[in-house]
């Protein structure tokens, strides 16, 4: 029998809530039934709503409510003073304690979401990700349905194209161009390839998207498979994402139920289906031709193009890649109209990009806006500023390919271009926000650790010359940094840019380079004066005793693992600074602040 | 006619045909571009990126090695810019490659060496850490030398796709990246066919025969010891080029004369063993043909087609002849036959063996191969580059020494024994005297040119023996042999098939002069001229025919009695064993027919249903990623057994699946700790102090990232970014997530666990 329910309660369920949230769906189902609310109250499960700072949260439709950083024991409460007693449990809603003092209570009235414009991410936390139903409520498969009846391949190519898109992954190039050629090439099996692979540390947007609205997705590589003349997709989804993956799997099944997968698509002459491929752990096969090796059971490793995979991709077949964003916009563009996307962002970079903003903002979390939106405004208006008082340093977009830009970029435009012309990149939507306490070497060094360990091997320079730029950077933040160390940096770098087989090789250096750039001139402390400006390179900091605060506790001394404080009992200590590692234990153990880092 | 393109290299209009390379285009007008990982036989890799040129409109540097010319492309080779970037990635090789060239094997014949002195790297500028290996020589042939590997993986590509072997792979990633034989065990226990074609295509000393030497100038100082030394038909069509000569001069006689300045006693000519080979292997194959029995009957004359066949086609080994090869013929002949001519005690008898070849070394040391009282057929086979460095290292001026003759009664030879160096010559060899022997009469025109230069492909032709047509088939490396025997297994009736384990036949051997700078390995016009220099040979020959050896038939007379005869059998033949390999060969091409028994353990049951349900469709191979994720899912980690079984189930070579599960971070080939310990290091994590909750793990367990705890109780990873960035920095216990952890939580969450 359908309930005629009156309330739903929407559970914020992303993977890194679903845990806690599972336990308390149960405490809610539970309190539900205790309250005799079983008549009035629908409990759904929605996708990461992306503000995981505030989390776990709940939103209560119709009212659209929200509350925040909900516990178990507040259940009770909720359940009978809202639903029951029709009044907020205010103490739970959001609020920017820090900003006003005024409270936030629908969705959307947040800063944090009210600044967005959601394609990707539209039904992210409105459907249940778990029912095609939701899905299709919400005028999903509408945009399949109509590339069957009224639209040619070609057509729909032509639309892409007119609509401006261009691939989320990281690169921006033009979608309908790419679809094009591989339509234009000659082949008995096509392929369409979606790539999940997300590896970037820090971003999280395809894995949300997954989880929070499968079938977008779906519905995206069906319409692709239809304009290219491929009958088969792939979804290359990283083993990691446990959720993603079941969801996916559900959202498969339940388009063949319907099908919108299978043979003769809503009865057409069309065919298309779609497998999953688990990924095992390896950042290069984000790179196209890597993927497909991967996905061809081989070691994942770049080969050079062309031949370009729309020619010869997936077993030597015209294949055509595109990430998960990428895919999630084509059913809007085709709903909405080419004309429709193409108002939305700037000149060269049409639509919204979703980012994973993270780092030393209040609000972390994911959000998309239009392109065209300015850094200030996602970190300041959306993100809410920096932590804890402390001043803007650089924010660093593009993951472990892109760059670190200071606050003179802060109004530079969201799009491929200005970003590049910039010094970083679009990537795939990585946001880190960095404060005056981080060391631009070390954070250089970090990217670098990072691609230096997740290099192929395949190519000299990207296997060897990111090991060599590692180890300058390395010794620049232990002290031992060479004059002529920039200058090396710079060479290789640049050397690596233009030399390297992949994509991934070539953007390497650019955290370093970008960092160069920038930041010069902490390099330059580092190297010539031995000494890190934000104090985070342990080997440059020297500690001191100031005669006149140390009253000769002796606290310092008992701590100090290598014996180098010498001092009689209540008299002044000393610091042999020739045996001094640098680590920190006399500092934090001194109760008189008689002891001095710099 | 084929569509041609118009471009400009270095400002010179070139037309090319649609699909050259840059670097081809550069070639026709006289520019060779350097290179390191490209081989013209070899799949294109674009992955040492010596080869970038610039490309006019482009910003970065392309390789021209693997990219095609497009029309109206402008190309220059050589800029400021180009040469600075070159030079970079040569001196990024050398950082990783040990600084000992003046004690290389490969000194003055390392094409590192000569690349690093054509791009002007005249010092080092980004010295840093090396990578270190132990040097493997468990092999009774080919040394492997990973830390003088520059992973062009030219090697991989001659063991994969002209061998079809794949006895190597590139293992781990990055800067961990290493050529190895699966599971990295000692070389001597892989699949490797000994045949050193690895060796060849190798551009530095990472692959090497091993070194005979020693013992052969020890056996020659000994005044007790009487030395006796045989070479090889090849030897001599190729020994010159390590003198500096033109290829495919012929050398024998000068060789005789080294030989003997160098000390040896007695020369004795291998071409003997060849054309005792024949008139054997030609009454065998008269016989099989007269019973029908064990047809194809298959050469045996090539180690390495022996060694393969043993561990790979061991259904095929009663079709191997059982005539042992020219040269273990004529070492048990010195130890038995010539011995007693020259009634010395066979101990004091050393006999080397002077091959083109490196399988011949792992042949010498055969059991079977010496007397019931234990005397070795060749108790050092060496190749033709120690024997230029034997005669190089005496000072001998090879070059201008005079000619020499051969020592009787193993001296004497026919033309068809020295055609034995070239693809179809033992065929060609073998159907003059069983024509012969089958019918009485000689072979119309002596020459049989159909199963010549079987180089691009396999050889087939047909010939009339008194109204039988015998079918015969000739294939030179063993990828080829591969596709021959494919065809046998499918059912195409050949009476004789001759295999040799080297393209081009032995004149391609594995133990043949490095390429200098004008040549290449596996160069098909290198091949011909040396194989012509062996036909040249046979026509001038007086005698063509191995029956009509006048030594041969002296050696029947006075000690064998007829061919074929029980003595024969005794010293002349040998016999074969099955030798299980690791895995199989060549991927999915041949199916390989080894017994693959399912171990009781129910999991394997389970593995082995799921490789079965996954496996139905075309591309077999492309599952074997959701086939290692279903093993790791039921073991819980890789173990080599599972790999082992695998490959067996999934017909991929192990050393690809070792190559693949080395790739991935999510595979491990070890058992983890029931604790797992997962440090998110993304970036917000890390911002967020990440890095030191993992040197506080690392300090409490007393174990590094990666490791797990002795008692198997923890194992410390990192992860990649698992997307939780607002509750950086998270640390997740088996699957429970930890957020916003501090150095000081560490002690806490231990105990808890």
């Amino acid at each position: 029998m359908k309930k005629d329910y009156k309330y739903a309660i929407s559970v914020c369920s992303g993977s890194k809530c679903l845990q806690l949230n599972n336990e308390l769906i149960d405490i809610i189902l539970h309190e539900i039934q205790r309250q005799g609310l079983e008549d009035q109250v629908k409990v759904t499960k929605s996708a990461c709503l992306g503000y995981c700072e505030e989390g776990p949260l709940m939103v209560i439709h119709p009212d659209n409510i929200t509350y925040a950083r909900v516990q178990k024991d507040d259940i009770a409460e909720i359940l009978s003073e809202h639903i029951k007693n029709r009044r907020w449990v205010t103490r739970l809603l959001f609020h920017r304690d820090q900003i006003a003092n005024s409270f936030f209570p629908q969705f959307g009235d947040v800063d944090f979401f009210g600044k967005q414009y959601r394609i990707t991410l539209r039904n992210c936390g409105v459907i249940d990700p778990e029912s095609i139903d939701d899905y299709l409520a919400y005028r999903g498969y509408e945009a399949l349905a109509k590339v069957l009846t009224v639209f040619s391949p070609q057509q729909v190519i032509d639309e892409i194209k007119r609509s401006g898109l261009r691939g989320r992954g990281g690169g921006g190039f033009p979608t309908g161009i790419k679809w094009q050629s591989g339509h234009d090439a000659v082949g008995d099996q096509k392929y369409m390839i979606c790539n999940a692979d997300e590896g970037d540390p820090g971003a999280f947007m395809d894995r949300s998207a997954i989880e929070g609205d499968p079938n977008t997705v779906i519905e995206g590589m069906i319409i692709g498979g239809y304009a290219v003349g491929a009958s088969k997709g792939i979804v290359y989804i990283r083993a990691e994402y446990p959720l993603a993956i079941k969801r996916l799997q559900i959202a498969i099944a339940q388009a063949r139920e319907r099908n919108f997968l299978g043979k003769n698509i809503l009865g057409s002459d069309f065919s298309f289906d779609i497998e999953l491929r688990l990924g095992a752990g390896a950042f290069v096969c984000g790179e196209e031709t890597a993927l497909i090796a991967s996905i061809e059971g081989k070691r994942g490793m770049p080969k050079p193009r062309p031949p370009f995979p729309t020619e010869k991709g997936l077993f030597d077949k015209p294949t055509v890649i595109n990430n998960v964003e990428t895919w999630a916009n084509i059913p809007v563009i085709i709903l909405d109209g080419a004309a429709h996307f193409a108002s939305m962002g700037t000149e060269q970079s049409k639509g919204t990009k979703v980012f994973a903003l993270a780092g030393a903002v209040r609000n972390t979390g994911l959000v998309e806006v239009q392109m065209g939106t300015t850094l200030r405004e996602i970190i300041f208006d959306i993100g809410g500023g920096i932590r804890d008082d402390k001043a803007f340093k650089a924010v660093q977009t593009g993951g472990p390919s892109g760059g670190c830009l200071p606050s003179q970029y802060l109004d530079t435009p969201i799009d491929y271009n200005s970003l590049m012309a910039a010094g970083s990149i679009m990537g795939s939507g990585g946001m880190i926000v960095m404060d005056e306490s981080t060391c631009m070497v070390d954070i250089a060094k970090f990217f670098l650790d990072f691609t230096q360990n997740e290099s192929c091997g395949k190519c000299t320079p990207c296997r060897e010359g990111t090991k060599r730029m590692l180890e300058i950077l390395i010794r620049i933040t232990e002290g031992a940094g060479q004059p002529d160390d920039i200058d090396k940096l710079l060479r290789l770098g640049t050397m690596i840019q233009k030399s390297s087989l992949c994509g991934l090789g070539k953007a390497s250096p650019n955290p370093v380079l970008s960092t160069i750039k920038h930041f010069r001139h902490e390099y330059e402390a580092h190297i010539f004066d031995k000494k890190c400006p934000t104090k985070k390179c342990k080997n440059l900091l020297t500690y001191t005793i100031i005669d006149g605060k140390c009253i000769g506790c002796g606290l310092c001394k008992t701590n100090c693992p290598v014996s180098c404080i010498s001092g009689e009992k209540k008299s002044p200590h000393s610091i042999n600074q020739a045996d001094c590692i640098h680590c920190g234990a006399c500092f934090s153990s001194c109760k008189f602040e008689a002891i001095i880092r710099e | 006619m084929s569509e041609t393109i118009k471009c400009k290299i270095d400002n010179v209009d070139v037309e090319v045909k649609k699909g050259t390379t840059i670097l081809e285009a550069a070639k026709q007008i006289g520019v060779k571009v350097p290179s390191l990982c490209y081989h013209p036989y070899l799949s294109i890799e674009g992955a040492c990126r010596v080869c970038i040129v610039e490309v006019k409109g482009r910003n970065d540097y392309v390789a021209s090695c693997s990219q095609p010319v497009t029309e109206g492309m402008e190309v220059t080779t050589h800029s400021p810019q180009i040469h600075q970037a070159r030079r970079d990635i040569v001196e990024l090789i050398l950082d990783n490659h040990p600084d000992e060239c003046h004690t290389c094997e490969r000194d003055h014949n390392c094409e590192l060496q000569r690349l690093a002195y054509a791009t002007g790297v005249r010092d080092k500028l980004f010295k840093g850490e090396k990578k270190r290996y132990k040097k493997d020589d468990s092999s009774k042939s080919v040394v492997r030398d990973p830390e003088k590997c520059i992973l062009c993986g030219r090697c991989v590509r001659v063991c994969n796709e002209i061998q079809g072997i794949s006895c190597i792979d590139i293992a781990h990633r990055g800067f961990q990246s290493a050529v190895v034989p699966a599971f990295e065990k000692p070389f001597g226990e892989s699949v490797c066919s000994s045949c050193g074609q690895c060796i060849n295509v190798c551009p530095t000393a990472a692959f090497l025969e091993k070194d005979y030497t020693n013992s052969v100038w020890k056996a020659l100082a000994d005044p007790e010891i009487t030395t006796v030394v045989q070479f090889a038909p090849s030897v001599r069509a190729a020994i010159g080029e390590g003198f500096g000569l033109p290829v495919g001069l012929n050398l024998e006689r000068k060789i005789v004369t080294a030989l003997r300045r160098l000390g040896f006693n007695y020369v004795f000519d291998t071409q003997f063993g060849a054309d005792l080979t024949i008139l054997e292997e030609a009454s065998e194959l008269a016989h099989r043909i007269k019973e029908n029995v064990n047809l194809p009957m298959i050469t045996s004359c090539s180690a390495a087609w022996v060694k393969f066949s043993e561990q790979f086609y061991p259904e095929l080994l009663p079709n191997l002849s059982t005539c042992m090869s020219p040269m273990s013929m004529m070492g048990s002949l010195i130890k038995r036959y010539f011995s007693e001519k020259i009634g010395k005690d066979p101990a004091k008898i050393f006999s080397v063996a002077a091959m083109c070849c490196t399988a011949k070394k792992d042949e010498s040391l055969r059991d079977s191969n010496e007397t019931p009282e234990g005397h070795r057929y060749v108790d050092a086979s060496i190749t033709t580059r120690e024997l230029i460095w034997m005669i190089k290292s005496a000072g001998i001026d090879l070059v201008h020494l005079p000619d020499g003759e051969f020592d009787h009664p193993l001296g004497e030879s026919t033309g068809a024994g020295t055609i034995f160096g070239a693809t179809g010559g033992v065929m060609e060899a073998a159907l003059r005297t069983a024509h012969f022997l089958l019918t009485g009469t000689e072979l119309p025109g002596i020459e049989f040119k159909p199963v010549r230069e079987a180089i691009d492909s396999v050889k087939v032709a047909e010939v009339d023996i008194a109204g039988t047509k015998i079918r015969v088939a000739v294939a030179s490396s063993l990828g080829h042999a591969q596709d021959l025997l494919e065809s046998v297994r499918l059912g195409v009736p050949y009476h004789f098939i001759e295999i040799m384990g080297c393209l081009g036949g032995c004149v391609g051997g594995g133990g043949q002069p490095y390429a200098g700078t004008e040549n290449i390995p596996l160069d098909k016009d290198l091949l011909k001229k040396r194989a012509q220099a062996l036909y040249s040979a046979d026509e001038l020959s007086v005698k063509r025919r191995s029956h009509e050896n006048q030594d041969v038939n002296k050696l029947y007379e006075q000690a064998l009695e007829r061919y074929g005869s029980w003595k024969a059998h005794e010293w002349l033949h040998t016999h074969y064993e099955e030798k299980m390999p690791r895995g199989i060969c060549r991927s999915g091409k041949t199916e390989q027919k080894v017994n693959c028994v399912t171990p009781d353990d129910p999991r394997y049951q389970e593995l082995s249903a799921y490789i079965e349900q996954v496996t139905s469709d075309n591309h077999r191979r492309r599952h074997l990623l959701p086939v290692l994720h279903k093993t790791q899912e039921l073991f819980g980690y890789l173990s080599t057994e599972a790999m082992d079984f695998i490959s067996v189930k999934m017909q991929i070579a192990t050393s690809r699946i070792y190559g693949v599960a080395t790739f991935y971070h999510y595979f491990h080939l070890k058992p983890k700790g029931e604790t797992r310990i997962n440090v998110c290091l993304g970036t917000a994590c890390y911002v967020k102090g990440a890095g030191d909750v993992v040197a506080e793990f690392e300090k409490r367990l007393g174990i590094k990232m990666g490791e797990t705890s002795v008692d198997g109780k923890f194992s410390l990873e990192s992860t990649r970014c698992i997307g939780a960035c607002g509750l950086a920095p998270v640390v997740l216990i088996n699957d429970d997530v930890h957020s916003r952890v501090k150095v000081g939580d560490v002690k806490k969450m231990l105990g808890r666990t």
